[in-house]
């Protein structure tokens, strides 16, 4: 992975330095295609090597099966990264199918699809419209709803993707971790990470800030940054993805300085009578944070996100629009998924669904169907977690 | 070996469910369909031009086909404006100026379609005394143009013939009608589809060639099956789910499905045409283009105008059209004007938003133009 993903980006960079400096080096770099969801493989099989070095897992001496384990195809591309502790043993045990497993399975496709076609590509274009294009004056407007589009977009291709891939694997018989929990009703960045990528936020807790010390060993603030920037990194070989994995450190650095300097003082901000205005407005606050975090994920240089962040701070209240506008498919889907996640939010139980009659279930299954279909024709998008 | 079952397991429960999740599932599907029938249907009415924009959202996957039946009226007039479009030596044409307002003016006739008729009217803004003979087509490709150009150069005196030509409208080039290549809102008017024989220039023509003879053809089912076998053979963007009328043109969900599936086999299709890098040159239309703009040239010249090729490279083609055609224009010293020089396609503030210049950006072509025009003199 350092040879196919980084190589050529510390080549690059490197050579950028020295000619700031005044040096005209010329670096030799590779002219090689990244094999696809290499970040997700090297992952996964690290942990089996680690968990076996930490004698937490038993060598497996059946190759095909370590072999079916490292490229098991429905999240071979792009997860969820699946410990060799947990899927390991499934791999190696019988397997059956019922209905039930392989009902939830093809419910889980569906609503992955609708998330992927019914509305991360619907809105695609209208966040390409802003990010994509040069020589556009852009306004205030157009930044702030490109950048809340980018966030629903990305959550909806990358948990659409985990959804496919979890049902895919339910009609194998073998059942793959949650990769998503309503990320965006999170309150604090802990809480975002605890319910964001989980597979990768986990094997992130687990294989270096633990072994960095954690919360209990060395500096704690430095062992968060160390781990988020090389989160932000494991995405991509950018420096916007540096940036981003920084911004998210320092998120967390604050959240976790804030948190321990409030509880220790006598100041409280809301009586406890409002804790539903508290946790409403915790969830608000937070999300501006994490779109203007996905605004560095998104940009395509440093200049966008300087451009960006100053009209952001500077052209308040310029509500001229420019962005194309969401297809139909994503005006229409749009509320349907909110609605549904503040449901699965409040009831906390990803299958809440099955609580409602079967014939409510069906006529959601065909709403989710036809504005599926609806979505079919907007341009198809790769996956966005494809490139890495 | 010994068999062994659960003695509760049971059928009736999952048939149960299953027959109540399809109920609700085909309920909701045939209430949608009644509802979508029966508040946004498409108007009828041929000249109504602004159906509004559920109707029209609903309907975008309609048969090519019953779109098309749609449009045509009892006689030219009453067709809908699309219809009437495009038509060689339609009415239209006739209407076109032949020769300049005065003796001291000039005629420059051009070719193309509405990217051109813009830059016609920048010129004619900039310059009144330029006589214009504007000859186009909704999405008309380069074989439409050039056709147009063949057909019409006696037509006129004109002192400069200019022929517009659109990267994104090159794929066209394997169409033989309006109808086909843009299925959303096909435009019925034909073109010949060109090909080159020992390196020859060579057309087929299509059975059908005026509105009158699309209502004959539409009434007359040997007439329409002889064109639409035409198609099938020569019009690569054909093909039978998207262009037959059926009674799946009565599903809403059906048209949703069509208009996903007819996007996503032009799609298949512009993908083999052309790539962000640029057009593929292994592709035989960039053959026949390059040929097409040696003909116009040499043509013109021999009918002793000047003839100017104006590319124009829009949103997504960077400069993929000029590259593609550029070897012709040198090596054939074709006077030529490219967009991407003027009004780069990578520079969105050069576009409105419905894909078309601004018209500062037209007003820039539209001075290169009279530039060149100058010069050549």
């Amino acid at each position: 992975m350092g040879i196919f993903k980084y190589f050529n980006f510390f080549v690059g960079s490197a050579e950028s330095i020295f000619q700031t400096l005044g040096f005209q080096n010329s670096f030799t770099s590779l002219n090689i295609i990244l094999p696809v969801g290499i970040s997700f493989y090297t992952f996964q099989t690290m942990s089996y090597t680690i968990d076996i070095y930490r004698g937490q897992l038993k060598a497996t001496n059946r190759f095909l099966d370590f072999a079916l384990f490292v490229s098991y195809f429905p999240q071979l591309v792009a997860g969820p990264i699946e410990r060799a502790s947990e899927l390991l043993p499934r791999i190696l045990a019988p397997r059956g199918l019922n209905f039930k497993q392989s009902t939830r399975g093809l419910y889980l496709i569906l609503f992955g699809l609708f998330k992927k076609i019914a509305i991360a590509d619907s809105i695609a274009k209208s966040v390409n419209s802003i990010y994509e294009v040069s020589g556009q004056q852009v306004s205030w407007l157009d930044i702030v709803l490109a950048t809340f589009l980018f966030a629903i977009q990305i959550y909806c291709d990358f948990s659409g993707y985990s959804d496919i891939a979890r049902g895919v694997s339910k009609l194998f018989g073998i059942e793959l971790m949650r990769n998503f929990d309503v990320p965006y009703f999170s309150q604090s960045p802990s809480e975002f990470w605890r319910r964001w990528h989980i597979s990768l936020s986990t094997w992130l807790r687990d294989y270096l800030y633990i072994p960095l010390g954690g919360n209990r060993r060395g500096n704690v603030y430095r062992n968060l940054m160390i781990t988020m920037v090389l989160g932000g990194l494991w995405h991509g070989a950018g420096w916007n993805f540096v940036l981003w994995g920084f911004y998210q450190g320092a998120l967390l650095c604050i959240y976790r300085f804030g948190s321990k300097a409030f509880s220790s003082s006598s100041i409280k901000l809301f009586p406890n009578s409002w804790s539903t205005a508290k946790s409403l407005l915790s969830t608000v606050v937070f999300f501006i944070f994490t779109c203007y975090g996905w605004l560095l994920f998104r940009a395509n240089s440093f200049e966008q996100i300087a451009t960006f962040t100053q009209i952001l701070f500077t052209d308040i209240g310029n509500l001229s629009l420019s962005m194309n506008k969401p297809t139909l498919a994503g005006l229409f889907g749009l509320p349907l998924l909110f609605v549904y996640e503040v449901i699965e939010y409040n009831s906390q139980s990803p299958t809440f669904y099955k609580k409602v009659p079967t014939i409510i279930r069906g006529i959601f299954y065909a709403l989710l169907t036809t504005i599926m279909i609806m979505g079919m024709s907007n341009a198809p998008e790769q996956f966005i977690y494809f490139q890495f | 070996m010994k068999l062994t079952y659960k003695k509760h397991f049971t059928l009736a429960p999952i048939i149960r469910d299953s027959l109540k999740i399809t109920g609700g599932f085909l309920g909701f599907i045939l209430l949608f369909e009644i509802i979508v029938n029966l508040l946004f249907p498409y108007p009828q009415d041929p000249q109504n031009t602004n159906p509004g924009t559920l109707p029209l959202y609903f309907d975008y996957g309609k048969s090519i086909e019953g779109k098309v039946r749609r449009q045509l009226g009892t006689s030219d007039e009453n067709s809908a404006p699309i219809a009437q479009a495009g038509w060689f030596n339609s009415e239209n044409w006739q209407k076109q100026p032949s020769k300049p307002q005065t003796k001291q003016d000039k005629l420059v006739a051009i070719y193309g379609k509405s990217f051109t008729n813009d830059v016609a009217k920048a010129i004619n803004k900039i310059n009144p005394g330029i006589t214009i003979r504007r000859i186009d087509g909704p999405t008309a490709p380069p074989n439409h143009s050039f056709a147009a150009y063949s057909l019409d150069r006696k037509n006129h005196d004109a002192d400069v013939v200019i022929w517009g030509i659109l990267a994104s409208s090159v794929q066209g080039m394997n169409a033989m009608s309006g109808m086909t290549w843009n299925a959303e809102f096909p435009a019925p008017f034909t073109f010949p589809k060109y090909y080159l024989k020992q390196g020859d220039l060579k057309a087929i023509w299509p059975s059908i060639d005026s509105l009158e003879s699309l209502r004959l053809a539409k009434q007359d089912d040997t007439k329409w099956q002889t064109f639409v076998n035409q198609l099938e053979s020569n019009d690569k963007f054909y093909n039978t789910f998207s262009f037959e009328q059926n009674l799946l043109d009565k599903s809403a969900i059906v048209r949703m499905i069509r208009r996903a599936w007819t996007q996503n086999d032009k799609n298949q299709k512009l993908n083999q045409i052309h790539s962000s890098k640029g057009f593929n040159q292994q592709w035989e239309g960039i053959a026949v283009l390059n040929k097409m703009v040696k003909q116009f040239a040499d043509t013109a010249k021999a009918d002793g105008k000047v003839p100017i090729v104006l590319v124009i490279n829009n949103v997504g083609y960077d400069e993929h059209l000029f590259e593609a055609i550029q070897p012709t224009l040198s090596k054939e010293s074709i006077p030529y004007i490219s967009t991407h020089e003027i009004v780069p396609a990578s520079d969105m503030s050069n576009f409105i938003a419905d894909g078309h210049f601004t018209p500062e950006a037209n007003q820039k072509i539209a001075e290169e133009v009279l530039k060149l025009i100058e010069k050549q003199e």
